[in-house]
């Protein structure tokens, strides 16, 4: 019965599911082409369907190889079917995260190599030797540093052991070796100073470990300190050198930190402070050197403050200063402080020298002494010399004026007597300029008129002229007349002196000036008066001319040594300048300042000569503690005409004032000695009888014309003055001014 | 330290295990490999399974990312970052 066509679709479906031949063989004819194409397409799908599973098989095969690199599980096939398995991707995902890995890595090799670059460049450039070993001593590499210092240009040392290359037995015992120390503490292993031949080296042994921490490598660095160790060596030798002087100089050393703490001291230092060199080092300096000054006998810390905090850049020096040692006992020093700098110049703190002057200072205190009590003994006898010549002509004179009868010849003989008595008047003036408080009396005086006469004076006699240029508008000065004529006087007598035998000329000029501000360093601007003196003689020689003006100092035999001394004094005390310059064969010029004065120069009180005539009338007292005098003014005043009564000191002047005012019969002026020893004098009288009688009129008289009462009398209450010794023409020409006012 | 500028991006794998949370974690750094490379995003993974915590990491690094593992209350969060 032939196949009907539903027969043939059931036996398709049977094929499709599993049983592909059934079509073969099975079928009616008329189906037999279609049956043959279908079990082709049914063959074909079941090898395709094969293929399929195989591909899927891979895949996941290879998807978890993969996996299994990344260090994962691999996927089950229940987690993810094929159908999820295609839909994920997982290829895709890890073959995208494999080439960021990649990428990663090539990057990471990029800078690995780099970092090995650096590293080699270091190993080359790194100024130690560097060797680098496993951990059996088996040399891996090294640098070139380190083949220069240890192998021959050629030498191949890779494989070979280090200690082939380095150490030798004898030298270098194994317990030294830093690679063994290494090795046993696992920590590097350093040698500080290591022999090498003539070569000092420093040795660093570190190790390097793996991923387990064992040590495989071990690199060691050699640096050359053979310089390093020479310069210590010759900083030691300079260091005790220094030490060794330092210790042996009699000066004390000490030296302070910035703070001002001592950081070193020498022995001479511990001698002279008492404090030993343990105590003194680590204090501060203040408490060691405890210094005061001189004569203030107050501590002058702050002179080493102001040294430490101001840091003094220059050397300071501290003479005439007090040491206090730790003992109590006061030393004088000489004491300099200067900085120390360090290699940038700054200030690294401060050195002291000082010095123990006691023993100097005392024997220049007795030399002084000494040199004090010879120059008073040749200035006491060259007086006692003068006055001794004086006194024989006053005492020569009076005794042969005695013995004659002639009124005449009396009488030339008394006036011999005087003139030396002038003379021993002058000497006593001079000496007077020297006297401490001697101040000049001074009234405006015309220079010019004094110049003439003292020249004319000086120079009576001899054979030397003068030429003499002074202004005609030549200012007045201020000044005591008898000490700027002894002056000029002394400066003509030397320049006459310095032209011997023929004769010559000195050349004198006067002039007004007027000085500025600083010109002259011991003048005061303003004007002045300027009088040059100059000799043709044979100068003054460069080694002396800075002493002439110096008391005692002379060239000439029978000089005083006082003369210029007298004038520098004078010229001094009237606060002008005088100066010398001198050419040698050529001469010298004395050049005096003196200042000039604003009022009009009076007339220069004439010295009396006459004999006091008997025209006076009136009451006199006169006080003097000197019998002599009180009877020798007494006896001049009655010469006069005045009636005299006498007093010893002021309080017996103010007793007869007071009386004789009592009684009606008051004294017209008082004659007062300013000075009394031991009692009331002048002074303080005067300032009484003021007090008693506003009228008074009082004449101070004394032997120190150079006291200042005498140059400003009025401000003490006197009417006038009158300077012993003086003749009765001068005694009584002052007490008539005073009494008719 | 986060700024402004930065953007985090979170997965959320709690419930898988792997080696799926690992593809799903490399797909996310594969997609954001830009803007993780410019540290312009931060990629935020919460997973509570624990070998992922070792997986995800590893990867990450090997593929020059820096990871930070933070332990949360049944579950981690797994911070992957541009290396700086």
């Amino acid at each position: 019965m032939p196949m009907d066509l539903t027969e043939f679709y059931q036996l398709v479906n049977r094929a499709v599911d599993g049983e592909a031949d059934l079509l073969a063989g099975h079928v009616d004819p008329e189906y037999e082409p279609l049956a043959t194409l279908i079990g082709g397409l049914l063959r074909e799908n079941l090898a395709i369907r094969q293929n399929h599973q195989v591909a899927v098989d891979y895949i996941r095969d290879k998807i978890n190889q993969m996996l299994r690199v990344i260090g994962t599980s691999p996927l089950k096939p229940e987690e993810l079917d094929e159908k999820h398995l295609i839909g994920l991707d997982p290829l895709g995902i890890i073959s995208q995260s494999f080439a960021q890995i990649l990428e990663h890595s090539n990057q990471t090799n990029t800078d690995l190599r780099l970092a090995r670059d650096e590293i080699r460049a270091i190993f080359d450039s790194v100024g130690g030797g560097l060797l680098v070993m496993d951990n059996d001593r088996n040399i891996l590499t090294s640098n070139n540093r380190f083949r220069e210092m240890f192998t021959s240009p050629d030498e191949e040392i890779v494989g070979k052991r280090c200690y082939e290359i380095i150490c030798d037995n004898e030298n270098h015992p194994r317990e030294f070796c830093c690679f063994q120390r290494m090795m046993e503490s696992g920590r590097p292993a350093a040698m500080p100073d290591w022999r090498f031949g003539d070569k000092h080296l420093s040795i660093v042994a570190s190790p390097v470990r793996d991923g387990r921490g064992e040590i495989v490598r071990c690199v060691v660095l050699y640096i050359d300190i053979t310089e390093l160790i020479e310069i210590r060596l010759a900083l030691d030798d300079e260091r005790e050198r220094l030490s060794t002087t330092l210790e042996s100089i009699a000066d004390g050393v000490i030296s302070i930190d910035n703070r001002g703490v001592i950081t070193l001291m020498n022995k001479a230092a511990t001698e002279i402070t008492g404090w030993s060199q343990e105590e003194a080092v680590g204090r501060p300096v203040c408490s060691v050197l405890t210094i005061e000054d001189q004569g203030r006998s107050r501590n002058r810390g702050d002179l080493l403050d102001e040294i430490i905090v101001n840091k003094q850049s220059k050397v300071e020096r501290l003479d005439n200063t007090i040491l206090v040692n730790r003992q109590g006992s006061r030393r004088d020093i000489y004491l300099s402080a200067a900085p120390i700098r360090q290699y940038d110049r700054s200030q690294a703190g401060t050195i002291f020298v000082f010095r123990d002057i006691t023993r100097e200072k005392r024997m220049d205190q007795e030399l002084a002494k000494a040199n004090r009590l010879e120059s008073l003994g040749l200035f006491a006898g060259g007086i006692a010399h003068d006055f001794n010549n004086l006194l024989t002509g006053v005492l020569g004179n009076i005794s042969l004026a005695r013995l004659k009868s002639d009124p005449d010849e009396k009488n030339r003989l008394l006036n011999e007597t005087e003139k030396s008595t002038f003379r021993a008047k002058d000497l006593t003036q001079q000496l007077l300029t020297f006297a401490k408080s001697g101040m000049p009396v001074k009234r405006p005086i015309s220079i010019g008129t004094l110049i003439k006469e003292s020249v004319e004076f000086s120079l009576r006699g001899s054979n030397i002229g003068c030429n003499l240029q002074i202004a005609a508008d030549l200012l007045p000065v201020e000044a005591d007349q008898g000490q700027i004529n002894q002056v000029i006087q002394n400066l003509i007598i030397n320049s006459r002196q310095a032209m011997p035998g023929e004769g010559g000329a000195i050349a004198l000029t006067a002039a007004n000036i007027e000085i500025a501000n600083r010109q002259e360093p011991l003048l005061a601007p303003g004007r002045y008066v300027k009088i040059s003196i100059a000799d043709r003689g044979a100068g003054i020689p460069n080694n002396i001319i800075g002493r002439i003006f110096d008391p005692f100092f002379t060239t000439k035999e029978s000089g005083t040594g006082l003369g210029l001394a007298t004038c520098y004094s004078i010229i001094r005390k009237h606060h002008g300048n005088i100066t010398v310059e001198s050419e040698a064969g050529k001469g010298t010029t004395f050049h005096l300042c003196l200042p000039a004065s604003d009022e009009m120069a009076g007339e220069a009180p004439q010295t009396g000569t006459g004999n006091g005539s008997g025209t006076g009338t009136g009451r006199i007292l006169v006080m003097d503690d000197e019998e002599l005098v009180r009877n020798v003014t007494a006896s001049m005043l009655e010469h006069s005409g005045y009636e005299v009564d006498l007093a010893c000191d002021g309080a017996g002047a103010i007793e007869k004032y007071t009386e004789a005012r009592r009684r009606g019969e008051p004294f017209a002026a008082v004659v007062m000695d300013l000075t009394i020893p031991n009692g009331m004098g002048g002074k303080e009288a005067v300032a009484a009888l003021l007090k008693i009688d506003p009228a008074a009129r009082v004449i101070a008289a004394s032997g120190y014309s150079n006291d200042p009462v005498m140059a400003d009398y009025r401000s003490y209450g006197f009417r006038q003055v009158i300077a012993k010794p003086f003749r009765i023409s001068d005694l009584t020409e002052v007490v008539a001014g005073v009494i008719e006012g | 330290m986060t700024t402004e500028m930065e953007k985090i991006i979170e997965v959320d794998m709690r419930g898988q295990v792997c080696p799926s949370t690992l593809l799903v974690a490399l797909d996310n750094i594969n997609r954001n490999r830009k803007e993780l490379s410019s540290g312009m995003v931060k990629l935020l993974i919460k997973t509570d399974n624990r070998d992922a915590t070792t997986t995800i990491p590893g990867t990450a690094e090997n593929m020059g990312y820096k990871t930070e593992v933070v332990p949360r209350d049944g579950f981690y969060e797994l911070l992957i970052s541009q290396q700086s």
